[in-house]
């Protein structure tokens, strides 16, 4: 199939080897040199001190794939016990569940699942903008081709369908290094390097931005590098259409390339300098910190970038491949304005999601419905304990927990209680934590009694009401309450 | 596209103009005031406080960058100050579940694994103990010494000593003496924390207040015992506490010229009281603060020959990095590292050799493997 496709894939434009030899002896000069230079082109292309970040959810649809590319440890070949594919409605859900803690956009990206016809992505697409709007970024080149050699299609076409179904912008993942010899080494199957630039070309003569990524340290050398900035500048030239360039290094770890060298931090730092300096025309040049680490992700806005990319809720592809979540930095007293200009990242990531949520309940019987609630701050991050404790028939021990949680690190308590549901109320009289009750359907009104029992507070001990059983609005709550914290 | 020629001068030119007369005193190699340094510290500038320090160590060590096959050894975690100095996860009370105290056997098995390796210096440092007997140190050492008398030992801080010198009810330098009369050939830097009585009152009340501890490596140095000199940043010091403190150090080598390196510490809050307190668990310094630490290091102590990175604390990545902010050590191998681990370090306990090499060379510079004392050894003296 592969062959095929590759007849049809235009020319690629010559490359100048004077200019890719002069970018490459680039790499010979200090790296304080580099950073200097590049980071005076980072002030020209996108002027002022700003650094950028986005607060958005990475949903990987599907796992499926049949790429099989050396470098990925996500994928799961069709028929395989572990795949799967996620339907409109845990969709729906995730984004939700993303949108409570404040995320403008989700990366909606997935394995070449041929059993996928367009309809999936155009019905799931129309599912979103019409139950849970939010900008989607969406189906990067080698999706979009899969999708149209499916059903052989013009690309154009699959593109414009798309986007009247309600993508907003395409990401630019794939690319890998844009040098065919390379990628018939590591991603065989994949779109070649002609069509990845075609399909760019595509997406935004109808209308629609992109990135452009650059995965690194995969055996290519640093003239190939070269040659895939060269490539990205010159579409950019020809349709302005890139928003930021993504140089990211191979995390090998459970991958066939496990054992592959990694790229030192000097490397990538010499290389994230020279893609400023080469690819002049993208605004924005982002870094990655999922690969690199906080602490050498913030040293790289001095060598050039000006993008901290996102601050990501669900990370698969990367982290199956064994790279650490992120943690928190402080930026000491080092002045360095930049980084203090991030929030979510350094310094306040670890008060994102800062303080632990204690979930209590009257009794076992309450454990089902709690559940629902505990599983969305699982899901967000969140550290939480689940107690059982009634204030009934456990009034001392049920005071003790409440009075100790604010020392043992709770920032929230969510308290789920039937019939009289005292418990809300006596955890709110002997805390100052937010106290959220979710009454419970239990006896014969029903939860009415619990509900109304919870509401019914006195002046200064307030406890907060959700609707019947409805842990889960209860863990929303508690989010947004802890997203209030940040940067307190 | 033409690029200047910058081998043998600054590699970047002040952005900030604030820094342009301070980069006309490093040019010049005239020293910085205290004014100065603390500019360093304020400017966004990161790249060129890194030229100006990277400038000074190529002039003192060119393109070499020292590491050395070590071993850490930790006798005990049993520490009178564990309640005291609230930024330390390692010192516990002498009846805590996790209290340990090595006895001289377990720590000649423990450095057994030196028979096997290149290791040429035995790095010893613990809690203050109650009861451990200065003999305890002493026949240590002997006896290391004799099992692995090639490699050299580098034990005990100015605390320790001073501790040893107050339990015996002996002064410092007679702690001293009979150190070296075991065999021990240098003194680490740690202990010296944040000089400011301020932030000392803070996180290590009580602990040996600045005087004592210059007045430790001041007798070190007059005894010809080479020491090295710690910062711990990160916490709740200000810049111009980190500076005071450099500065109380460059007057000492001014002084003495004991000093071999400085090495800044980057502070780790798990598990720590402290920590607990700044709601800081889990957190780090960032990477652009431990380039300036260092950065800034090399610029205001132009007395003192090295700079060491503590890749343990702040991550190979950014040690690698460090090496074009006018860093020049690498620190070592370690084999086992426990102090910073129990604070939530997630580097590596220990690196291979080859990996220090590897790191060396990809950041385009020359290693030379080293003694405690900075004697090239191995391939690295031949050569």
């Amino acid at each position: 199939m592969s062959t095929k496709m590759r007849e049809v894939s235009p020319e690629l434009a010559p490359m100048d080897r004077g200019e890719v030899a002069e970018y490459s002896a680039l790499y010979d000069r200090p790296l304080l040199e580099l950073g200097a230079l590049a980071a005076a082109r980072g002030r020209e292309a996108a002027p002022g001190d700003e650094i950028s970040y986005i607060v958005d959810r990475n949903i990987n649809y599907t796992n499926v794939c049949v790429t099989d590319c050396s470098f990925c440890a996500f994928y799961r070949r069709p028929g395989h016990e572990e795949g799967y594919v996620l339907t409109p409605e845990q969709i729906g859900t995730k984004i939700d569940e993303a949108k409570a803690i404040g995320a403008v956009q989700i990366l909606m990206q997935g394995g070449h699942n041929p059993y996928l016809k367009l309809n999936y992505y155009t019905e799931l697409l129309d599912f979103i903008k019409r139950y849970h709007p939010i900008h989607v970024h969406g189906f990067s080149a080698s999706e979009l081709d899969i999708i149209a050699r499916v059903h052989k299609m013009d690309v154009g076409a699959v593109i414009s369908e798309l986007k009247d179904a309600g993508l907003d912008s395409v990401p630019g993942a794939g690319a890998e290094i844009l040098v065919d010899g390379v990628r018939d080494r590591i991603a065989r199957k994949k779109i070649d390097t002609a069509r990845w630039l075609e399909i760019h070309r595509e997406v935004h003569a109808r209308g629609l931005l992109s990135s452009a990524t650059m995965m690194f340290g995969a055996g290519e050398s640093r003239r190939d590098r070269v040659e895939h900035m060269i490539r990205v500048r010159d579409l950019q030239s020809e349709t302005g259409g890139f928003t930021a360039f993504i140089p990211w290094t191979l995390q090998a770890d459970g991958t066939e390339m496990d054992g592959t060298p990694e790229v030192s931090a000097a490397e990538y730092l010499k290389t994230v300098a020279i893609s400023r300096i080469v690819i002049d025309n993208v605004r924005n040049l982002q870094v990655s910190y999922v690969t690199q680490g906080p602490k050498v992700a913030q040293v790289a806005l001095h060598f050039g970038c000006n993008d901290f990319g996102s601050v990501m809720m669900e990370e698969n592809v990367v982290s199956a491949a064994g790279t650490a979540p992120i943690s928190g930095l402080h930026d000491g007293t080092s002045g360095s304005g930049l980084v203090l200009r991030v929030p979510g990242v350094p310094g306040e990531e670890g008060r994102l999601m800062g303080g632990r949520v204690l979930v209590m309940m009257g009794s076992e019987s309450d454990r089902a419905v709690m559940q629902k609630g505990v599983d969305v701050l699982a899901e967000a991050g969140v550290d939480t304990e689940v107690v059982v404790s009634s204030a009934h028939r456990d009034p001392v021990r049920t005071a003790d927990i409440a009075g100790s949680a604010e020392e043992n690190g709770f920032a929230v308590v969510i308290c789920g209680a039937g019939l009289s549901a005292a418990l809300p109320g006596v955890v709110a009289a002997h805390t100052q934590l937010p106290v959220i009750g979710v009454p419970i359907s239990a006896g014969t009104l029903g939860g009415m009694d619990s509900l109304l029992s919870i509401a019914q507070m006195p002046p200064g001990v307030p406890v907060a009401a959700v609707g019947i059983d409805n842990s889960r609005n209860a863990a929303y709550l508690a989010l947004r309450l802890l997203r209030g914290k940040r940067g307190a | 596209m033409i690029l200047p020629n910058t081998e043998g001068d600054l590699r970047v030119r002040p952005r900030d103009p604030l820094l342009l007369p301070i980069a006309e005193k490093v040019e010049a190699g005239q020293r910085i005031s205290r004014g100065d340094a603390i500019s360093l510290f304020e400017t966004d500038d990161l790249l060129a406080v890194g030229g100006m320090a990277d400038l000074i160590n190529r002039r003192l060590n060119g393109d070499r960058v020292y590491y050395v096959a070590n071993q850490h050894i930790n006798p005990t975690n049993v520490c009178i100050l564990n309640k005291v100095c609230v930024f330390c996860s390692y010192g516990v009370r002498p009846l805590a579940e996790d209290a340990y105290t090595m006895t001289l056997d377990e720590v000649y098995a423990e450095a057994e694994a030196a028979r096997h390796a290149p290791t040429r210096e035995f790095h010893i440092v613990g809690g203050l103990h109650p009861k451990l007997p200065l003999s305890y140190y002493t026949d240590m050492i002997r006896g290391l010494k004799e099992r692995h008398p090639t490699v050299q030992i580098k034990a005990l801080t100015a605390v320790e000593i001073a501790h040893l010198a107050r339990i015996e009810r002996i002064e410092t330098r007679d702690v001293l003496r009979q150190l070296v009369a075991a065999g021990l050939d240098s003194i680490p830097g740690g202990g010296a924390e944040v000089f400011s009585p301020a932030v000392r009152s803070t996180i290590a009340d009580r602990k040996l207040a600045a005087e004592e501890w210059l007045h430790v490596h001041r007798e070190a140095h007059e005894m010809g015992i080479p020491t090295n000199c710690t910062l711990l940043y990160g916490h709740v010091e200000s810049a111009a506490d980190r500076i005071d403190h450099m500065l109380m150090l460059r007057d000492l080598q001014d002084e003495t010229g004991g000093f071999s390196t400085f090495i800044p510490l980057a502070w780790h809050p798990d598990n720590t009281a402290l920590g607990r307190e700044l709601h800081m668990e889990g957190m780090r310094t960032g990477g652009v603060d431990d380039l300036k630490a260092l950065a800034v290091g090399r610029i205001l102590l132009d007395n003192i020959p090295h700079i060491k990175t503590h890749w343990i604390m702040v991550t190979t990545r950014v040690s690698q990095i460090a090496l074009s902010f006018g860093v020049d050590d690498l620190e070592g191998t370690v084999v086992l590292e426990k102090i910073t681990h129990t604070a939530g370090a997630d580097t590596p306990i220990g690196l291979d050799l080859d990996e220090i090499v590897t790191l060396i060379r990809d950041a385009g510079k020359t290693p030379v493997e080293r003694d405690s004392l900075y004697n090239a050894v191995g391939e690295s003296a031949v050569a």
